[in-house]
């Protein structure tokens, strides 16, 4: 009698469980294939029936395992390790925001359009990254950059934050000092859309430090409210994030990724820092820690 | 050397039944198509068995 296969060997993936069940399905659909091949052309109907069946049910079970392995559950998200705040106005005063450009990732950066005052549709919009944003509900959305303290976002009850995989954007070029690049969309295959300000809800009037109210939602679902706080929250506590369930690309062109365990190796850190060059220069810098 | 000779299909069978890997339906279909596998699948199939049973003890223990 034949020995198992040189590919039963022990596997350097029971390291991952997740990988090593996932090879394990596979191997016993390839087994599954293999006598499906001879017991099709069984005489008995029940065991062509039984052998047709194996087969579907080996192949939904290795599409099951890979789902599971391809998820990004926010818990394996790196949280911040400083404060961003990058391409932000570098004057105190309000700026109206760029309708549906406000996006936060899952470390819990936003990223959003901005437009100079009297700018009109003459000029193209700046982005901007902030981890320490303030959230109120307002009747248009605007940014509002105090004198002091951290700077607010205004939303009114229709404007959603798009809760995202990634924190890089779109690529856009380092712009020359004092010169203002114009701000490219990011693109992102998923998201869910966070309303802090529901129609109906009862809207902080006072800017406050705003959070999603669940740490996992699914692309595509609406989440209404949010948990609100005073001062912003330890980085590891603001990790809120989309649960992806097919194969990880991160959104956007940027070098961010999803965590991946399909392989076993590891996968890359699920985000990366956005590029301080990337928008118009303005107020801010990558690692300041502004009090409030 | 001899090779070891393959477990019987109650052998099989019960390791089927106590598998981790498998949900119920994709054991019941195994069941099913045990007694017409050709004798070389059932190695197959038991030494997969054996090593996905080995490495979710592992994988405990490593907890």
């Amino acid at each position: 009698m034949s020995a198992p296969d040189q590919a039963d060997r022990p596997s350097e993936l029971s390291q991952d469980p997740i990988a090593a069940r996932l090879a394990a399905l596979e191997k016993l659909r390839a087994l599954a294939e293999r006598a499906a091949g001879y017991l099709r052309r069984s005489a008995l109907p029940a065991v062509r029936l039984s052998a047709a069946l194996l087969l579907a049910a080996s192949l939904a079970a290795c599409d099951r395992a890979e789902d599971v392995a391809e998820e990004v559950p926010p818990a394996q998200v790196q949280p911040l390790t400083q404060e961003v705040a990058t391409g932000l106005p570098d004057r105190p005063g309000r700026y109206a925001v760029q309708a549906d450009s406000v996006f936060r990732d899952q470390r819990g950066v936003y990223q959003f359009a901005w437009l100079e005052p009297g700018a009109g549709g003459s000029q193209a919009p700046r982005g901007a990254y902030a981890s320490r944003l303030r959230l109120a509900q307002g009747d248009r959305p605007e940014l509002e950059v105090p004198d002091q303290g951290d700077p607010v976002l205004y939303l009114p009850p229709s404007q959603p934050v798009r809760l995202v995989e990634a924190g890089v954007a779109g690529a856009s070029p380092t712009p020359a000092p004092g010169s203002s690049t114009t701000y490219v969309a990011p693109h992102y295959p998923y998201w869910a859309m966070w309303y802090p300000f529901p129609v109906g809800g009862t809207g902080y009037s006072r800017p406050t430090y705003y959070d999603p109210p669940s740490r996992t939602v699914e692309p595509g679902q609406r989440v209404d409210g949010g948990v609100a706080s005073t001062t912003p929250k330890p980085f590891g506590d603001r990790v809120a994030g989309i649960r992806t369930a097919v194969s990880g690309q991160a959104g956007g062109t940027g070098s961010g990724s999803a965590v991946t365990n399909k392989s076993g190796a590891g996968g890359k850190s699920g985000v990366t820092a956005p590029k301080s060059g990337g928008f118009s220069s303005g107020r801010g810098s990558v690692g300041s820690s502004s009090s409030s | 050397m001899a090779a070891a000779p393959p477990p019987d299909d109650r052998t099989i069978a019960r390791a089927i039944r106590k598998s981790r890997l498998m949900d119920a339906a994709l054991k019941k279909h195994w069941l099913a198509v045990l007694p017409h596998l050709a004798a070389e699948d059932r190695v197959r199939l038991w030494a997969i068995l054996v090593e996905a049973n080995g490495q979710i003890q592992r994988g405990k223990a490593e907890r």
